[in-house]
């Protein structure tokens, strides 16, 4: 199964002044940055880095890492909502011919390689499932994966909608994945608190 | 749309990633249900009902709009974007915008993601060209307009106007006002709409003062307000004490307020930036052509098209001449402006004669519009060169 990304980092927060994607986690480890690295490790490819025009990427990992497997594409079209974003992504991306589109937002900094491998393995081992998305007490979120049965719907989305209406609906058949309180897939307000002791998703 | 089914039992199951294996192994021996499809459609078991149903409303288009700047850079993009407003008040749309686009493989990704959930784009800039034309191919069921371009198909369009009838009037203007007959004139780019709108500027500028040379600039750029200025620079300190620039800013004319000169901009009203050094320009009203295809298209009967606008129709206008224009001159431009809009005169009747002083349009011949809009040479009094 070849799996792509779309990594969508178009918010413009800001705390304390500092844009919240180049906010250091580790030296030489920003919020936005982390979990590219982690999702180069997954097998992602290509992974599109969905970003704003007038983001000058200072958080991006070093040019030198896995740059052949994923590439930040610019969205003209951000402010007119999530899936303009996501359809930036996609039209880079669907080129490649992937079976299956994992979407995570750039504010989750704690995604891990192995929850991500785990969600690809679940589709995998399960093509007769849509999605398989990551959970937060229950309620599907990013980062989640799409089998390519639901590409044209993602195309279809509009306006700020992300997939909150796939995961809902009933003409869709998908999983969600728990990965545990505290665990891997928390936005990032969780990870300054929880910096230095991040906890591995649960197995 | 996907045949509608969910899981049994829950309308999302949810896995602990300890039971991923065991419970997708139970899941995907369950049969799936067909949907609860409560949505009856036309035909079905329904009766039928009596009553003649309502005509449906027609439902509005989804509009996008793609600048090659912003609206404020008080010229260019601003004029398109007071039509894309007067658009939304009478028609009661909300367009999208997307500004800042290069002309560049950008657009085309641009226009793209917008035609996929849009039914009409207006592509603003002359460069968005073939990028348009290689969506609206893509994309037959939306419609594509692109001001200032040559090239049209089935579902796209272009839209302009005679704007070289008001670059005429606003050289009469310059010709008039210069003290030392040393105009300059900043282009955006060597190609046939600024070319054929500095040879109006001479022409005009030459009818009332034929010592009148006109020097030209290039900037290479639609809209860059240092690289502009710079220009505008650089034609001041050759002497010039009037300056027009076919550009989207008002640099030119802040440039020239603080050398004491006069100077016009290009597409609108730039009087009040600095209301005193302000000559005129060419102006630009986009709103009623906007609403005029958009309404065509709501109603069924829009056909692709070359529309050109001009003088009479509105799209083509002259902006108030500056305060610091005496009234004579005010007076001239008016009735060479009516003259231009009744057909007495045409801008480019001949004889007009190129550069180096060979005939190019005989005495009494009319350039057509094909030979203005491929015009690719400078008429006499133009000191400048045309890259190739």
């Amino acid at each position: 199964m070849k799996v792509a990304g779309i990594y969508l980092a178009v918010g413009q927060s800001r705390r304390r002044g500092e844009p919240k994607l180049s906010q250091e986690l580790s030296p030489g480890k920003t919020v936005g940055g982390a979990a590219i690295q982690q999702l180069m490790r997954c097998g992602i490819d290509p992974l599109i880095v969905v970003v704003r025009a007038d983001d000058p990427l200072g958080w991006l990992p070093s040019a030198s890492e896995d740059t052949e497997r994923w590439r930040t594409e610019t969205s003209f079209t951000a402010h007119l909502g999530l899936s303009f974003s996501l359809r930036c992504g996609m039209n880079a991306v669907l080129p490649a011919k992937p079976d299956a589109l994992l979407v995570a937002q750039a504010d989750q900094p704690l995604i891990q390689a192995d929850s991500i491998e785990r969600m690809i393995s679940v589709l995998r081992e399960h093509p007769e499932l849509d999605f398989a998305a990551s959970g937060n007490d229950g309620s599907p979120m990013p980062p989640a994966l799409f089998n390519k049965t639901l590409f044209p719907v993602l195309e279809r989305l509009d306006g700020d909608k992300g997939a909150k209406e796939i995961f809902e609906s009933s003409d869709y058949r998908g999983v969600v994945l728990e990965w545990g309180s505290k665990g891997g897939f928390r936005k990032e307000e969780a990870a300054e608190k929880d910096k230095g002791a991040l906890k591995r998703p649960r197995k | 749309m996907k045949e509608s089914y969910r899981f049994k039992g829950g309308f999302i199951l949810l896995f602990i990633l300890t039971l991923v294996l065991a419970g997708c192994a139970q899941q995907s021996s369950t049969p799936p249900e067909p949907a609860n499809n409560t949505n009856n459609e036309a035909g079905s078991n329904a009766p039928a009902d009596e009553t003649p149903a309502a005509e449906p409303e027609k439902e509005l288009p989804r509009v996008a709009f793609v600048y090659i700047g912003t609206p404020g850079d008080g010229g260019w993009t601003y004029e398109h974007d007071q039509g894309r407003l007067y658009l939304e008040e009478q028609l009661g749309i909300k367009a999208d915008v997307v500004e800042n686009v290069p002309e560049s493989a950008d657009a085309e990704r641009v226009i793209t993601e917008l035609a996929q959930n849009h039914d009409i784009i207006f592509t603003t800039s002359f460069g968005y060209m073939d990028y348009t034309l290689n969506v609206a191919n893509k994309f037959p069921e939306v419609v594509f307009l692109h001001v200032s371009g040559y090239k049209t198909s089935e579902n796209m369009g272009t839209y302009f106007g005679k704007n070289y009838q008001a670059s005429y009037l606003s050289g009469i203007a310059a010709g008039k006002m210069t003290k030392n007959n040393t105009i300059g004139y900043i282009g955006a780019f060597p190609i046939p709409e600024v070319i054929y709108n500095i040879n109006a500027f001479t022409l005009g500028a030459r009818s009332v003062n034929p010592d009148v040379t006109v020097n030209v600039v290039w900037s290479n750029t639609w809209y860059d307000p240092t690289i502009e200025r710079q220009a505008a620079e650089s034609l001041l300190d050759k002497g010039a004490d009037v300056l027009l620039a076919y550009q989207d800013s008002p640099a030119t004319l802040q440039a020239a307020a603080e050398r004491g000169a006069m100077a016009g901009g290009n597409g609108s009203d730039m009087t009040r930036f600095a209301p005193d050094a302000y000559l005129t320009n060419p102006v630009w009203h986009w709103g009623p052509y906007y609403v005029k295809v958009v309404q065509e298209v709501i109603d069924g009967t829009w056909t692709s098209e070359p529309y050109v606008g001009d003088l009479n129709d509105g799209m083509v206008g002259l902006a108030p001449l500056g305060p610091s224009v005496p009234e004579d001159v005010k007076q001239l431009v008016e009735e060479t402006k009516q003259k231009i809009a009744s057909g007495e005169l045409h801008v480019f009747t001949g004889p007009i004669l190129d550069a180096a002083g060979e005939v190019k349009v005989a005495e009494g011949a009319m350039m057509s519009d094909e030979e203005i809009l491929s015009s690719s040479w400078f008429v006499q009094g133009v000191e400048g060169t045309i890259p190739q």
